[in-house]
């Protein structure tokens, strides 16, 4: 890393650190909240979309097992949350990779359309399977996140705003060692060329399979952290609408980078709130955003800036 | 000690017999080139040998072990890589970063362990680009490792297929017309580079369409036509081989040329 970046990454963290500090508003920390669950699942988004090439369009059906996995067995059974969190992400990826089998076979648009078919079928199970998700209904009472012997209060926003922060840093670190390891650039390497890829000894189906199962696993641990927080879970919150939210957010922010995905869900949680006061305008508005940046940053906001860079 | 060896190999699609009983040995240590018209099933025997497509009969041996059903990668780990006859790099990626993906079957430092910052993977790393640099110049692509591998010229974009092919570490190193599309100098170029591959102590079989090359740098020649062996031998012996000569030239050749 470059001295300068590393001013950079270090003065954004510090300001991440001292943010509730500063603003005292708790809607404020409320919004940063949720920008850092949805970049946490961006950054899961990453890498089986970025990386690895393959668009998942199950992406909140994904967050959605998480969710309900999680508060099921807070709510229903009385599990402590922090196990309950950990089951939440080792069950989504479980998923990932019953789901990721047959998928993952197929190449390129195929994936997407059974991975679509795929999170239709998850919201319907959400909506339909009354006993277990309380149906349209949703779930109540999910308690919060606690850590036991600790009496920290992870209802509050600004509790809440570390624990997320703490999450979001895994999960930049995450995708960051993917770019210097074997693994990532494996991942870069079947996105890049796949007949090249093999021909040097690369599994297409393995790699694409464990990328599949890390990013549903953040897909989880975002969805864990969602129902814990909000302390309310209904199907609407994992359709197929949540899955374009999150890839507006990453193609924007930049798809395969490593700022792209924070950048991209900080820009798309806080913009829609700016829009809320126009009523139905702001969707019109949203989408004529959406349409200028892909017209003019096709490569996202950080391809775009590493461009501008090169050329001067 | 022979390294491939293939049987009696076909590939019909449909009515047409693209490859046709087609028998092949290479021994190791040669360097052996696979001639023939457009057409003639040079590119497909290829696809077969590396499991692209899958044969319709025959057998592939490589080391002895039979090859014919593993998958692709499986048989790069084997030691046999292949290049391509369109070119074929991760355009979007650097010059370095192509060649470090070449070596994926050697690095041994895990994912877990890069999380951990393990001192063993940063000291492969720098292993890692070394080696990558050293490939570099062996190809003549010093000096551009950070480029992106869209933006070189074509010629060296097809010497980086091969380093990115030399970073696995081959025994056996199929080459797919290595100069097609280059230039009189960038063809002298490759062929001294295929020749020091060579010296190195990598077998390779070759597929090429400039006869100056394979003539120059083979010491045995397979020539295929409508999917079968017309002939094999020495680049003389082929040279002077009325099979050949009917399968570039035509069967009217004998009577234009008492004319």
């Amino acid at each position: 890393m470059k001295a300068k970046s590393i001013y950079i990454v270090s003065g954004l963290f510090l300001l991440a650190l001292l943010f509730p500090l500063i603003a005292r508003d708790p809607y404020y920390k409320h919004i940063l909240n949720v920008a850092f669950l949805y970049a946490i699942s961006v950054y899961g988004f990453n890498i089986i979309s970025g990386l690895t090439g393959q668009l998942n369009f199950a992406h909140a059906g994904f967050i959605g097992i998480g969710a309900y996995t999680s508060a099921i067995l807070t709510s229903t059974y009385g599990l402590p949350v922090g196990l309950a969190m950990i089951i939440a992400i080792l069950v989504t990826g479980f998923f990932g990779l019953i789901i990721g089998f047959p998928a993952l076979r197929t190449r390129g648009v195929y994936f997407s359309l059974t991975t679509l078919g795929f999170g239709v079928i998850l919201f319907m199970i959400f909506e339909n399977w009354i006993d277990l998700t309380g149906g349209p209904m949703g779930l109540t009472g999910i308690p919060s996140f606690r850590i036991p012997g600790i009496d920290i209060n992870f209802g509050s926003k600004t509790a809440f705003y570390y624990l997320c922060l703490f999450f979001l840093v895994i999960a930049i670190y995450i995708n960051r060692e993917l770019f210097h390891s074997k693994l990532g650039r494996a991942m870069l390497a079947v996105h890049g060329n796949e007949d090249l890829a093999q021909s040097i000894g690369i599994s297409i189906v393995r790699t694409k399979i464990i990328a599949f199962v890390m990013a549903t696993m953040l897909l989880g641990l975002s969805g864990s952290l969602y129902a814990h927080y909000f302390h309310f879970i209904s199907p609407v919150s994992f359709t197929i609408h949540e899955t374009f939210h999150c890839l507006t957010m990453l193609v924007v922010g930049g798809m395969g980078t490593l700022a792209g995905p924070l950048i991209g869900s900080v820009i798309f949680t806080i913009l829609p709130e700016f829009l809320r006061g126009l009523a139905q305008l702001q969707w019109i508005i949203y989408g004529v955003i959406l349409i200028l940046c892909i017209a003019f940053m096709p490569e996202g906001i950080v391809g775009f800036i590493k461009k501008k860079r090169e050329k001067s | 000690m022979e390294l491939l060896a293939c049987h009696k190999v076909s590939k019909h699609f449909g009515g047409l017999k693209a490859v046709d009983e087609v028998d092949l040995s290479v021994a190791e240590g040669e360097l052996v080139g696979l001639i023939g018209p457009n057409g003639a099933g040079k590119t497909t025997l290829f696809n077969l040998i590396t499991s692209f497509i899958n044969v319709t009969s025959g057998t592939i041996f490589y080391e002895g072990k039979d090859i014919t059903r593993s998958p692709s990668h499986a048989i790069a780990a084997h030691g046999m890589v292949r290049t391509f006859q369109k070119i074929n790099v991760f355009r979007e990626l650097t010059v370095l970063d192509n060649v470090l993906i070449g070596h994926h079957l050697h690095i041994r430092s895990n994912y877990l362990q890069s999380l951990l910052q393990s001192r063993q993977k940063h000291r492969e790393d720098i292993q890692m680009r070394n080696e990558s640099l050293e490939i570099l110049e062996k190809v003549g692509l010093g000096g551009w490792e950070d480029t992106l591998a869209k933006n070189l010229p074509l010629g060296l974009q097809r010497a980086l297929g091969i380093a990115v092919g030399l970073a696995a570490h081959p025994r056996l190193l199929l080459l797919d017309e290595p100069a097609s599309g280059m230039n009189t100098e960038e063809t002298r170029y490759i062929m001294k580079v295929i020749r020091d591959i060579h010296e190195g102590g990598i077998t390779i079989l070759m597929v090429e369409h400039d006869m100056n090359v394979v003539m120059n740098l083979c010491e045995r020649l397979v020539v295929l036509d409508f999917g079968r062996v017309v002939s094999r031998g020495t680049p003389e012996e082929v040279q002077n081989d009325p099979n050949v000569i009917e399968v570039y030239l035509g069967k009217g050749y004998k009577h234009a040329a008492n004319h």
